[in-house]
Parts: C-alpha cells; structure tokens; sequence
C-alpha cells in the first residue's frame, strides 16, 4: 500500500526544509506515516466542517457543534 | 554528579549536588527556554498541574561552561516506571502527554520528545518533569516525538487491551518503548479493523519496516498545524477509548474470598493503627498491599505510601479508586517481591532498581510470608534478610500453617516445610530485627508482629 501512495505523498505536501532541533530520531517511516494520517485526518475534519455548514445554509437538520482545530497561532507577548 | 539517566538532550541535563537535585539549561536550548517562560503555556502547565513547577537559581556558577541557568525543580517523592504502572497509570500518562502536546501548539511550541519515562506520578497525578522537552514550533514541521509516543504509551496499552494485560513488562526489555513490528504481531487481527490502531500501530510499523536503513528525503515533508492537531487528537481519542483486558487474575477477588470474619478484619485493623502510630513513619511501603485496606491506615494519617502488589488488575482498581477520593499520598505499583525492577539501561544505570529507590521508614508486610516460603520456596532467613536492607521498621503477619488460605496453597504438593512454624519464624526474624511486640488476631491464627531493627544489623 506505501508503493501506491508514493507518488501521492511525493505530490501532496509541498517541499520546503524545516531543521531537527529535536535530539530523538524520529524515524523516517514514521514521518512518512505520520504525513499521511495527518492529511487523512485533516481531509475528514474539513469535510465534516463543510458538511455542516452547507447543511446550516440549507437549513437541513439540527444545527450542530464543530470541533473547529486552532486556524491560527495564538500569540501572547 | 550528572543524574543517571540524563545524557540524552543537549539542551540540558540533571544533577546532583550535595543534597539537592538540580537541572542545567544549555547555551543552546536558551531561545526556547525564555520563549516557555515568557510565554503563558509555562504557567498554563503549572496552574493545570501538568508540568513540574521549577525556580532559578541566581547565582549558581553552573554544572560547566555551558550553562545559560540553573533550575531547581520541586522533587517527587518516588520514582517510578512504566513497567510498574497499571493500565490506568500508563494511561493518564499518555493522556497527559497530549494534552500537554494540545497546550503547547496553542501557545506555538511542541514536544520534542514524548518519552513515558519524562513522567512521573505527583501527589496522586501524571506530570510532566522535564522541562525542557519543549522547543519552539515551527509552522508545518511534523511531530518528531510521534514515533516515540506511539512505542512508549499506544503499543503497550493497545497490547494490554487487546491481548494481555501483563504486557506493559514487555517495556522493561525494551526501553524506547515496545517496537511496533512485535506490537503488529502480538496484537490480534481485529484490531487492523479499528481505523486509528491501523494506521498508528499496524501501518506505522509497515511504514518503520519500508524506510529503515533507506536514505528518503522525510525532511521535505510538511504537516499543516489543523493537520497536526487532528493528528493529536486522534490519538487522544484513540489512547482514551481504550479499556484494559478485563480478564480475572488469581488476586483480583482477594477479599471477597478469604477467611477473616469481621470482628476479625476490624480487629486487625486495630493493630495495624497502633502500630503504625508507634512507629510515626514519614513513609511506608505496603509489600502486598492489593487494593489498599490497609495501605489507607497509613495514608489516613498523612504518611507518604508506596502499594505493591503482583497483581495488575488489583493495582488498577485501587488506583481507580484513590482517584476517585483524590488521595495524593499512596502510589499503588505493580511489583512482584520475588523478582523486583531489576536496574536497567545504558551501563545497568538508568533505571533504577526496586531496592535502590528512597527507602521506606516501615514496611507493612501482611498476608504476604506465607506466599514468599509456600509458592516460592524462600526460607525465613532469606525472607528476613531482605527486609533489614530495606526498611528500619517492620508490621509482618504470620499465618499459619492450619490456616486456610495455607492449606488451599499446600493442597496440590507435597508438604516439605517442615521448618514453617511460628518459633522457626521469630528465631529467623530476630537475627536481625527485635520483636517488639506481637498480637494475635481475634477469630484468626495469624499473629501481627511489630519488630525493629538491630542496630547493626
């Protein structure tokens, strides 16, 4: 199944370096695993968003809760 | 000294120093120490009690040259191992490691570490004890310390859940955490049914086997911060979900099924308090303690307990119940007497052994002898003699051979303690402890002794 999902992986994330401040190895299969739970993850997570929303416009349904993820850094000085 | 087990992390390390012990912050780590400390995650952590609360040394000269600060952070009263955690234990850890993970990417920082061995139990909760497990975050870098949670806390708890729960031991062999290929194998073929665990555990582990000793640019790939949160969220999810293998062990039950009456368990209690109150310990250790009956003697009276036992359900279920009272003073472990934590790690020297740790002021030893000479074969002599090089103090029941948790342990062998008698156990004992007093228990055989030991002895 890692074969498939190669090219995918390889396309999806955008490329840039990031640097290793972190001492642990964090192991490259696990990264490569981790890259692709997330973007399941956050595929599904954004469609239950939408889902709701269209539904809220169309006046479909309950109105329900969201776990909305953090969008933005929340800085304190 | 530096501290045994705190080589690792360049941003810093532990020692010690005359009576105290001491954390040096390098050079290196100094940006991401001030950006904690001037951020509100540190005293977020601290309010929630989830990270353990440290001050500044001003003047300090430093361990050597690298040193940006010296802290002192408040000490635990007893080190412990997620091999000696139950179920439940290992559990909150791991929760408590992503909350503490959800926390810090609110306030742009992240483990860069996730090691069970960075927590440890404090005033009854998991906390965080190294302070210096968080680096700065930087946007769409990927979580480096994933591999190492899903080894330390999701492998050995899905493996108690779904196939045995004795199978947090598997983390004293190995000490980065349970590998995921053995997890992939142990577990059963159900759980590749369970979305999360398939891709955590089952896939993780395919992913680990196909890069191994492969040079793979990983360090282009990004993960988006919703990304990453969902990422943590699943696995707290996942983490909280799961339940213990609810099997039945020998001692689960202990006392629904054995042969005090009350007047003779009250009664026994009584003795229990008078002596402890004799003794006026600051700590105690319960060596067979199974849910605390008697441990809460002790820790009623504010006494700082540690509770043994062999058994993990019996540990879980008294831990359960000291978080539902909130007790903060006794700390239930799984331990089993007749093969203790050995000391492990680099050099056998990070991890410390059972009889290496703070020793106890008094030991509680009751309806325990009978195990250790019965079901192992140990002599009195043997027996006493451990004792006197852990603790000064010791409240030890004797339970005689006519009584019948005994006969129930003699019923299937042949009977070769011939020397299993209550004169044979107080000449052994007295060789190194002086019998102070001993009471027997009303509608029981079993007497109670109080013995201190010989001075050197």
């Amino acid at each position: 199944m890692i074969n498939i999902l190669n090219p995918i992986i390889a396309n999806i994330f955008p490329g840039f370096m990031w640097s290793m401040l972190g001492y642990i190895d964090p192991g490259t299969g696990s990264i490569i695993i981790q890259a692709l739970i997330a973007g399941v993850l956050g595929v599904s997570v954004a469609a239950k968003i939408y889902w709701h929303r269209i539904l809220k416009f169309l006046k479909i349904g309950k109105t329900a809760k969201t776990n909305d993820p953090p969008e933005s850094d929340s800085t304190e000085s | 000294m530096i501290h045994e087990s705190s080589f690792r992390d360049p941003s810093g390390f532990l020692f010690y120093e005359e009576r105290k012990l001491l954390r040096q912050v390098n050079n290196c780590y100094q940006k991401d120490y001030d950006f904690l400390m001037g951020s509100l995650l540190y005293n977020k952590l601290i309010k929630a009690g989830l990270l353990i609360e440290h001050r500044e040394l001003e003047n300090h000269h430093g361990f050597n040259a690298d040193c940006y600060k010296i802290l002192e952070p408040e000490l635990i009263n007893f080190i412990s191992y997620p091999y000696e955690w139950c179920f439940g234990q290992l559990q909150d850890a791991a929760i408590t490691t992503l909350k503490i993970q959800t926390m810090a990417l609110q306030h742009g920082m992240t483990l860069k570490d996730s090691s069970a061995y960075n927590i440890q139990f404090h005033k009854g909760k998991p906390i965080l004890i190294d302070t210096l497990s968080f680096e700065i975050y930087k946007d769409g870098k990927p979580w480096a310390a994933y591999k190492q949670f899903c080894q330390h806390f999701l492998a050995p708890l899905a493996l108690m859940s779904f196939t045995d729960i004795r199978m947090n031991q598997l983390l004293k062999i190995y000490m980065d955490g349970i590998p995921l290929d053995l997890t992939s194998q142990l577990l059963p073929f159900s759980t590749k049914m369970n979305f999360s665990l398939l891709m955590h555990l089952h896939l993780h582990s395919k992913s680990q086997k196909k890069y191994e000793r492969k040079e793979t640019a990983s360090k282009n790939i990004s993960i988006s911060r919703a990304n990453l949160h969902a990422l943590i969220q699943s696995l707290l999810n996942t983490v909280t979900r799961l339940k213990m293998k609810g099997q039945k062990t020998e001692w689960g039950n202990y006392y629904s099924f054995n042969n005090y009456t009350d007047k003779s368990f009250a009664h026994k209690k009584e003795i229990i308090s008078r002596f402890i109150d004799q003794i006026k310990p600051e700590t105690i250790w319960d060596v067979g303690a199974n849910t605390g009956e008697f441990t809460q003697i002790a820790g009623a009276r504010g006494i700082n307990c540690v509770a043994f036992d062999i058994d993990p359900l019996a540990v879980d279920s008294y831990y359960s119940d000291l978080k539902i009272q909130q007790i903060e003073n006794i700390l239930p472990l799984i331990m089993d007497l007749t093969n203790p934590s050995p000391s492990i790690g680099w050099n056998n020297n990070e991890r410390l052994a059972f009889k290496q740790r703070p020793l106890p002021d008094a030991v509680l030893a009751l309806a325990l002898l009978h195990h250790l000479v019965i079901s192992n074969n140990l002599s009195f002599h043997k027996i006493a003699s451990f004792f006197k090089e852990i603790t000064n103090h010791l409240i030890i029941e004797f339970v005689p051979k006519t009584d019948s948790q005994v006969r129930i342990l003699l019923a299937s062998r042949k009977d070769i303690f011939i020397h299993y008698n209550e004169e044979s156990f107080e000449n052994n004992f007295a060789r190194f402890f002086n019998i102070k007093e001993k009471i027997s228990i009303l509608d029981s055989e079993r007497i109670i002794y109080l013995m201190t030991k010989k001075v050197g002895s």
